[in-house]
């Protein structure tokens, strides 16, 4: 991907691990990654394409499940990765 | 919320699970998928730079001969080499050289889930299932009149291996949900790393889609076996990225040396990633030995002094533990250079990638850690 045509995008509550994800995520050579809050997600997008997005371990259900219809509506296509706490599964 | 459900209720969805806190081989795993994944789309970015097959080697002068015998017909092709040896600069250059007019659409068998790699090859129909809220086209479709390239067969599922097969004795497909047969003119291109008749063997892939699809098979040999098409490859790489950002960069003789010596496990893709890594080093510059990161100056390490002190100084011994000095002297920083990447080796190992496990093992801050392993270019637990 070239420019910011395609960004990651980590959803979490907690700035830090939000942070350390994004750093983490860039480290692997995958740049052009930003964090957003839950309902806000659609506004850090802006005309930006959506290439995957990491939903963090401390989103509510109720924040999961309004988010993955918004992103089904927005583009079913794009990969989710589901974040959870060590031993949670 | 756990993934099982999830999966039933957004049954559309492409989702991928990681823990939290992070090991950094995992994330590597689910970044790799997700790139394969937009094979399309990204292909579509690189299609203007690349479909040249770089190389004199006798191998690289063979596989030159078979494309051009092998485009022009309408025989389905079974790609075979390791990863990152070129395997879909293959099959382009057999599509750019096919004359067909249609598109050229990739597809990884392996970066897509199960469960959603029947609708992304034959598309579905409205209500095909639960958020199908629109019929949509699936790639065998979008190639029409084109090349549809199937990578990572050998990873395809032993379900989609049946209906793959009924395509291609049928040349028509059905959407998911949908009950019409819609005829396909579309040239399959397939490839893999992995070895077919064994996983025939292993009753992991079906004899009769193994003939079906190698009805021309290419096999394309590691970088390794054939050192003397890394000069070409390095001039080439060079060559786009000045196009590209027009700066120049040259390659000593002594650092060819050893990059034509070097294993190349990741093969030509490793090579590109290496010659975009030295123009950051050196924009305008000569390339030395010294500039070359760590897996290529380990490689040709035997020749030094210094690692052979390294070596005997970090094994276990009762004897005087200060280093003694060669005559010739040596290197300090990379003697320090190695020891420090060695024991963010062993960190990494014991906190099973977990960062900042291996962090707080090595007494330094995650960022000072992620900032090392940058320029150890360590990042995976593997590596």
């Amino acid at each position: 991907m070239t420019g910011e045509a395609y960004v990651i995008l980590v959803i979490n509550r907690a700035q830090a691990d939000a942070d350390n994800l994004k750093e983490l995520i860039e480290f692997m050579d995958t740049p052009n990654v930003r964090t957003a809050l839950p309902g806000e997600w659609r506004q850090t997008l802006g005309d930006r394409r959506l290439e995957a997005l990491f939903v963090g371990p401390d989103l509510s259900t109720d924040e999961i499940d309004t988010l993955l219809v918004d992103v089904g509506e927005f583009d079913p296509n794009v990969p989710i990765v589901m974040m959870q706490a060590e031993g949670a599964a | 919320m756990n993934q099982a459900n999830l999966e039933r209720q957004y049954p559309w969805a492409r989702f991928h699970a990681l823990e939290y806190p992070v090991r950094l081989d995992a994330l590597g795993e689910v970044l790799d998928e997700i790139h394969a994944a937009h094979g399309p789309a990204r292909s579509e970015l690189r299609s203007t730079t690349i479909a040249r097959l770089i190389g004199d080697s006798a191998d690289m002068q063979a596989v030159r001969k078979l494309v051009r015998q092998v485009a022009p017909s309408s025989a389905t092709v079974l790609i075979n080499g390791e990863s990152g040896t070129g395997k879909e600069v293959v099959a382009r250059q057999i599509h750019e050289l096919s004359g067909r007019k249609g598109p050229f659409v990739a597809v990884n068998c392996g970066a897509i889930p199960e469960h959603l790699l029947e609708s992304e090859l034959f598309g579905h129909e409205r209500g095909a299932f639960t958020g199908a809220v629109a019929a949509r086209a699936g790639r065998f479709e979008l190639a029409e009149g084109g090349t549809f390239f199937l990578d990572e067969i050998g990873d395809m599922p032993a379900v989609m291996q049946v209906k793959l097969l009924r395509v291609l004795e049928e040349r028509t497909i059905e959407r998911v949900g949908g009950t019409k047969s819609i005829p396909v003119d579309v040239r399959l291109v397939a490839a893999t790393h992995r070895d077919l008749p064994k996983r025939i063997e292993q009753g992991k892939f079906r004899e009769d889609l193994y003939y079906r699809l190698s009805v021309f098979p290419i096999e394309i040999s590691p970088l390794r076996d054939r050192p003397e098409d890394v000069a070409p490859l390095v001039e080439e790489f060079i060559r786009r990225l000045e196009s590209d950002q027009s700066l120049g960069l040259q390659v000593s003789a002594d650092a060819m040396r050893i990059l034509e010596d070097y294993s190349w496990p990741g093969n030509v893709r490793e090579l590109a990633n290496l010659i975009e890594r030295l123009v950051v080093i050196r924009p305008n510059g000569v390339v030395a030995a010294s500039d070359l990161p760590w897996p290529f100056v380990e490689s040709h390490a035997s020749d030094d002094a210094a690692p052979r002190v390294i070596d005997a100084t970090l094994a276990p011994t009762n004897q005087d533990p200060r280093v003694p000095l060669p005559a010739e002297g040596f290197d300090l920083k990379k003697y320090l250079a190695k020891i420090e990447r060695d024991m963010i080796f062993n960190a990494l190992n014991a906190s099973d990638g977990v960062v900042q496990r291996a962090a707080e093992l090595l007494g330094i801050g995650r960022t000072t850690l992620v900032e090392k392993m940058r320029r150890y270019e360590l990042k995976r637990k593997s590596n």
